[in-house]
């Protein structure tokens, strides 16, 4: 399974130290993602922007946040959460 | 030639006729009314302002008496912008509040070239502070210590200004509203200041309006530089204290603050993200002692 | 602007039909000119005609401010509307319910020129009468709720209207308005609803259509004119100006494909009416032609300068030279017609005696409730 950034619409992202804000211009809703999310997300939205697997996903998380210790269900939970608000979709 | 230097029998005869237009924080306000209350708090409260010749206001609002039977008993007031009600009938004695409010109503659902946010705004050293918060949290009481004691510059006290062109902040003062209990504390904190007399019983309580100082009236043009956003909360009696709080957190704060945000979008996004990105971050918890609270807030602007 | 003015100083018409007058106003005139525009709701439609023809640099910088404003509320606006489209299209096509879109929701699906600068308080659409319970069932698990109202006015939208009342979505608020016929049901003018039906076209949205343009057209006039609601006909009538402007300029015969077609649905004397006051109002030309096969449809002298009276006074915003009579009084009795048309003399009765005692009453009530 991959996902993407939606073709829909734009989605514009900031980065800031606590969470990253996300405004899907499509639908005109906003985000605060922190954490792990921020960190899932963050990978989708890293240039060059494109299709991405479960694993990748899985391994950014893992080096930014080494002690949370996510298990790849863990990364799939937020995946499919941020694919229910509009901000990512499966390739 | 300035609001205060108008002889009354003249005000109310331009109100009457073709409408008094004058400077209104940057705004020109045209205005008809037959009510000679609302005119009194007028010329006390926008005493610095300037008169307009120019054929041309930016809003041309009536504040009149309401019609019907009821209103020989109950005489009431309405607000209105060319045939646009956006408030009920409220009672005659409420007319100069609800015109002011008539004013912010105005500002908030038409200037979309600004991102309008539901903050006062105050400014030193060419920073600005920026103090969002709900009804209560003391934003007005701050402001108005602020600009009547502490040497900033008045903005706002309700509605900042951001141009998503240049990022800076745009000053509008008029008349702080102060409610209830602020209405003493700010008399005794502030003994030259000058108070609209105070109107019993609206929705916000009891409601009295505070001039503006003239050096933010005369100021009005000059923008500002964010320097801090800070998040008020008046506890009574609790002990100061001010702490650092996220950029990404305050920035959903400042989101769900502001009024347009939805209708301008993305423009919106990014006028947020670099004006929280320019300024520190702040939660402001203060009780009752406002020397302490302007001390505490001249440090976010000290370089 | 009191009183009876000149209709020299109806500015607003005038730069609707030529926006290229614009660079000549002075200030006083500009002033006139906002507050027409504010006043009517047109202030998005004539930032967005000067855009078009880019006239926006020569206006005066302290006017351009409210124009830019305008149009970016405008734009916003039509973004949210399209959203909600698709958004009410998704929660009908699991019932396989296509729905035809009405009013500014069709300008803006159809593309017409009526879409620009609009604003609109919620989104219109026609369902057929036999799928309508569905509609509102599917509707209801997707978020939208019927507004509370009392029963005498549910009973009267459901039972003598042509539409459910109104519904709101639970987290969006956009008010939509479902139709199921595309006039009102009882009705002393027969109109020939099922024909609406046969020329429904599909718009340039997935899974929504929209009315045939000459239809568009019809029904934009019917309820302009048997309404009996004038608080935005001005606003109302410019959009059918631009419609048949658009229409007639664009599509070779399509003035007799118009008159013919209201002709069929028994809508010629509506038609009649519109296009004499957009003739009077915004000089529309109409053929000689088409004007004399609606002339066939013109009511008795008597009618005729009646109607012209109370017509030419509610469709032109109070203070811009409209008539003689008093608007508010002209408006009433607009009103009292639109009713009489809608509904037989006994019903119509009960209606006004209940809008009149009983609405006043309950409105008390809720209000003291309100307080305490």
């Amino acid at each position: 399974m991959s996902w993407r950034l939606p073709e829909s619409g734009p989605i514009l992202w900031h980065a800031f130290p606590d969470g990253l804000v996300v405004f899907n211009a499509h639908r005109k809703t906003t985000h605060y993602l922190p954490d792990a999310a921020k960190a899932v997300f963050g990978v989708a939205c890293t240039p060059p922007t494109g299709v991405h697997c479960l694993p990748e996903f899985h391994q950014a998380v893992t080096e930014a946040l080494p002690d949370a210790k996510p298990t790849k269900a863990d990364i799939l939970a937020i995946l499919e959460a941020l694919e229910r608000q509009g901000l990512l979709e499966k390739a | 030639m300035t609001l205060v230097d108008l002889p009354s029998s003249e005000l109310l005869s331009r109100a009457r006729e073709y409408g008094l237009v004058f400077q209104a924080g940057r705004f020109n306000i045209r205005l008809h009314t037959r009510i000679p209350a609302v005119l009194k708090s007028l010329q006390l409260m926008y005493a610095d302002q300037n008169l307009v010749d120019e054929p041309f206001a930016d809003f041309t609002v009536r504040v009149t008496r309401g019609s019907g039977i009821r209103c020989c008993y109950h005489p009431q007031s309405v607000f209105s912008l060319n045939g646009a009600r956006p408030f009920a009938p409220l009672p005659l004695a409420h007319a100069f509040p609800l015109l002011e409010w008539g004013l912010n109503w105005c500002v908030s659902q038409h200037c979309h070239q600004y991102l309008v946010i539901h903050a006062a705004v105050v400014e030193k050293h060419g920073r600005a502070l920026i103090l969002p918060g709900l009804p209560g949290s003391g934003k007005s009481t701050l402001s108005a210590a602020l600009t009547g004691r502490g040497g900033w510059r008045l903005l706002s006290d309700e509605l900042t200004l951001i141009d998503p062109k240049t990022g800076c902040v745009h000053a509008n003062p008029r008349p702080i509203s102060l409610k209830n209990a602020s209405i003493e504390r700010i008399r005794s904190y502030l003994p030259q200041a000058v108070l609209s007399p105070p109107v019993h019983d609206t929705v916000k309580g009891t409601v009295a309006h505070l001039r503006p100082p003239r050096e933010s009236v005369l100021a009005q043009t000059n923008d500002a530089i964010p320097g801090a956003i800070v998040f008020p909360r008046f506890e009574k009696g609790a002990k100061l204290q001010l702490s650092e709080i996220g950029q990404g957190d305050t920035f959903m704060r400042m989101a769900d603050n502001a009024f347009n945000y939805s209708i301008l979008g993305a423009v919106a996004f990014r006028a947020l993200t670099t004006l929280v990105e320019k300024s520190l971050c702040r939660e402001f918890v203060y009780g009752g002692d406002l020397d302490s609270a302007l001390e505490c807030m001249e440090s976010l602007v000290q370089q | 602007m009191k009183g009876r003015a000149a209709p020299a100083q109806f500015v607003l018409r005038d730069a609707l039909l030529n926006p290229r007058m614009v660079p000549t106003l002075d200030l006083a005139q500009w002033d006139r000119l906002i507050q027409q525009a504010r006043s009517t709701g047109l202030l998005g439609r004539l930032a967005a005609l000067l855009r078009e023809q880019d006239l926006l640099e020569q206006v005066p910088a302290q006017v351009r401010w409210h124009l830019d404003s305008a149009y970016t509320l405008y734009r916003a606006h039509s973004e949210d509307i399209l959203l909600e489209v698709e958004h009410i299209t998704s929660a009908l096509r699991v019932a396989n319910i296509r729905p035809v879109l009405l009013k500014g929701a069709a300008y803006l699906a159809a593309d017409d020129r009526a879409r620009m600068g609009r604003l609109f308080s919620d989104v219109d659409i026609f369902v057929p009468r036999e799928q309508l319970n569905v509609a509102e069932e599917f509707l209801g698990w997707q978020g939208w709720q019927l507004e509370p109202l009392s029963g005498y006015d549910e009973r009267y939208y459901r039972q003598w209207m042509h539409e459910l009342p109104p519904m709101v979505h639970r987290t969006r608020g956009i008010a939509l308005d479902v139709h199921h016929s595309l006039l009102p049901l009882t009705s002393r003018i027969h109109f020939d609803h099922s024909a609406f039906r046969d020329r429904i076209t599909a718009s340039r949205l997935p899974g929504v259509d929209t009315l045939a343009a000459e239809d568009r057209i019809l029904h934009s006039a019917a309820h302009l004119l048997l309404e009996g609601e004038f608080d935005h006909a001005f606003r109302d009538l410019s959009d059918l100006h631009l419609l048949i402007e658009q229409h007639t300029a664009s599509e070779p015969g399509f003035w007799n494909t118009l008159t013919d077609r209201a002709g069929q649905l028994g809508l010629a004397r509506v038609l009649y009416y519109a296009l004499r006051y957009l003739d009077r109002i915004f000089f529309l030309e109409v053929p000689e032609e088409s004007q004399h096969e609606m002339e066939r449809s013109a009511p008795g002298p008597v009618t005729r300068r009646m109607m012209d009276g109370l017509f030419q006074r509610a469709l032109v915003p109070e203070g811009m030279g409209g008539g003689t009579i008093d608007t508010s009084l002209a408006k009433s009795l607009l009103y009292l017609r639109s009713h009489y048309l809608k509904m037989p003399l006994p019903l119509l009765v009960r209606h006004l005696g209940h809008k009149a005692f009983v609405t006043p009453l309950e409105y008390r009530a809720e209000q003291e409730q309100h307080k305490a």
